[in-house]
């Protein structure tokens, strides 16, 4: 199995950690940039510090460098950008692969053995997109800790952005997602574990909960939290200022915010504590 | 037949299970005549109560004609009466209403040339727009929660790996059935998991089972012994089977059934909470009740259909060790 990624650089935070965790299971990977270092919206991106980073665990030459122009016109859908943008990028990671992993550069695969072997039974099965499952990080804590997204009884929750794998060649329809590509989807429960899925959403495969991806999403210092709220898809979507009070609140405030998890009506509200010693000594 | 000579596959029966359909035997025979690929014999296996079916088979001179004396709802005993004396490479099995294209039972064959292929299932198009793409990826599959995907309809592109067939379209390696001691019969009424049984039981002994669209029939559903498709009986005893069937083949100890027995009884709740919705969304009393009452039936079915699996299941293991299985 051909096996080659792409990443969008733009994101320094966790890139390392990332492109490490599969680095050597891929033959190639595809770097996708804006030409004049900005964000879909047009904002300025920390491009620089974010292909220095790519380049400095790239001890084998696998990665590729593609500019491009990805900001987006007046009224133009800032998804839709970065659809094209990731459109561009798998179609050069395509080449020359079976399929072509597209993880975002802040998250991590803690194994890889059993990532390949569900790519393996995804591909026997006849799919042409893999959906693996995503334990979501949202601050880390004084201590060292991590505040990390779970359900109402604090049991494991997890998120699937999109596939993370799809076949070489497919197409993209929505970010990451692409409606036409039959899916292989693998949780770390029979019962799908997403609150953004249907409560009966089938699962395929499963995987011990230590085996699913880290998306360290919002594990980020204060400064890199600002320009996400500028530069991510979904800036115009949020309150961002509320957002990052609050982010801030949790983080400050770990038990007060795991105590009161039970109480917490939306789904994507709720945290529980959670140690990830190997990141212990590591920084965004 | 140039087809005979190019797979590792040399010979081949093809069995067809019936009740009470005689004129869907004869189509399904006529089509079976005109195979590519030419099978070594022919067997109806018949559980009809009156010789409508015997007289259309006399028609044949080439097929066989069986009669399975216990009747309607024993289609795994119909099954295995059909490979009782057979000493092919490979039984194929095809519904009566399922009508098969030429090259059907030679596409089916293709796959044995790997050793480790026990068992190949191939393609029913029942005619439902959009079936060919519905379902890929996720073909035949046991799923972790227990329950079992079918989307026997897709068409992958290619040969995919599966855990189940649909009985309508599927053929076995004889010696591999025989090694697992032959089919057995424990899914009563609508027959519900009977094609299922064979299959789990391959899989847990280290078998590949799969799926290939290339091997086509064209099902077109005939009538039913008794009741309608999805009626009351139909979820009644695909709840009772589907217990039986987990807890033989995997058994009780495999995580399936525990994870089976919550998925069903999450679909008792969602079902009768279902039931709830309708009713707050219907006008009038009569309409409320009819909700409340549709949606409350189904989850009693499903509950009481899953309790009575778990009673028919430590029967049957009971008869499992007392007596030997059919086809043995």
């Amino acid at each position: 199995m051909r096996l080659n990624a792409y990443v969008l650089a733009g994101d320094p935070a966790w890139v390392e950690q990332s492109i490490a965790s599969y680095y050597e299971h891929v033959s190639k990977i595809v770097v996708s940039y804006d030409s004049s270092k900005r964000s879909w919206s047009g904002a300025p991106l920390s491009v620089d510090e974010a292909l220095q980073r790519i380049s400095a665990v790239d001890p084998d030459g696998k990665v590729v460098l593609l500019p491009g122009d990805h900001v987006g016109t007046t009224g133009e859908h800032i998804l839709t950008v970065e659809t094209a943008q990731r459109q561009r990028a798998l179609d050069a990671a395509s080449d020359g692969a079976d399929w072509v992993v597209q993880l975002d550069t802040d998250e991590i695969v803690p194994s890889m053995t059993a990532f390949l072997a569900q790519l393996d039974a995804a591909a026997a099965r006849g799919a042409q997109a893999l959906e693996y499952p995503a334990r979501m990080f949202y601050a880390r804590t004084h201590d060292g800790g991590f505040l990390e997204h779970c359900g109402r009884w604090w049991t494991t929750q997890t998120g699937f952005p999109g596939p993370v794998v799809v076949a070489a060649g497919t197409r993209l329809t929505h970010a990451r997602q692409a409606a036409d590509a039959p899916l292989y989807r693998v949780d770390v429960s029979p019962w799908n574990r997403d609150p953004a899925h249907a409560r009966g959403a089938r699962v395929h495969a499963v995987v011990p909960r230590e085996q699913a991806i880290l998306h360290l999403s919002w594990v980020r210092t204060e400064e890199q939290m600002r320009e996400k709220s500028v530069v991510s898809g979904y800036a115009n979507t949020k309150d961002w200022t509320l957002s990052l009070r609050r982010w801030r609140q949790r983080a400050a405030h770990p038990r007060r915010t795991v105590a009161l998890t039970p109480l917490v009506r939306s789904a994507f509200d709720r945290f529980r504590l959670t140690r990830l010693p190997e990141f212990d000594r590591l920084d965004p | 037949m140039s087809g005979n000579r190019r797979h590792a596959v040399t010979t081949a029966g093809v069995v067809v299970v019936t009740y009470r359909r005689p004129e869907y035997v004869r189509t399904c025979l006529q089509h079976l005549a005109k195979q590519t690929f030419e099978p070594t014999r022919i067997t109806v296996v018949d559980a009809s109560p009156d010789m409508a079916t015997r007289e259309v088979v006399s028609d044949f001179p080439n097929v066989e004609y069986r009669r399975n004396e216990l009747g309607a709802g024993t289609t795994a005993t119909s099954r295995a009466i059909g490979i009782a004396d057979a000493d092919e490479d490979v039984v194929a099995f095809i519904d009566d209403d399922a009508f098969a294209e030429p090259q059907w039972l030679e596409m089916l064959l293709k796959p044995y040339a790997d050793r480790d292929v026990v068992a190949v299932g191939g393609r029913a198009i029942n005619g439902q727009p959009g079936e060919a793409d519905e379902g890929i990826g996720e073909i035949g599959l046991l799923l972790p929660d227990g329950r079992l995907t079918g989307f026997f309809a897709a068409d992958p592109g290619r040969v995919v790996e599966v855990d189940h067939m649909l009985g309508a379209n599927m053929s076995v390696r004889l010696d591999a059935v025989r090694a697992i001691g032959g089919i057995r019969d424990l899914y009563p009424g609508t027959c519900l998991r009977e094609e299922s049984d064979i299959a789990l039981r391959l899989r847990r002994a280290g078998g590949r089972i799969v799926y290939t669209p290339y091997a086509i029939v064209r099902h077109v559903g005939g009538t039913y012994a008794r009741g309608r498709r999805f009626d009351s009986r139909y979820q009644y005893f695909g709840a009772r089977n589907h217990v039986v069937l987990l807890a033989t083949t995997l058994g009780w100890r495999d995580p399936h059934v525990r994870r089976y027995t919550r998925t069903a009884m999450r679909s008792v709740v969602d079902d009768a909470v279902g039931g709830v919705r309708n009713a707050r969304k219907r006008s009038g009393l009569a309409a409320k009740a009819s909700g409340l009452a549709g949606g409350t039936r189904r989850g009693a079915i499903g509950l009481i259909g899953t309790g009575a699996g778990f009673i028919a299941a430590l029967r049957a293991q009971s008869r499992i060790k007392q007596t030997p299985r059919a086809g043995e």
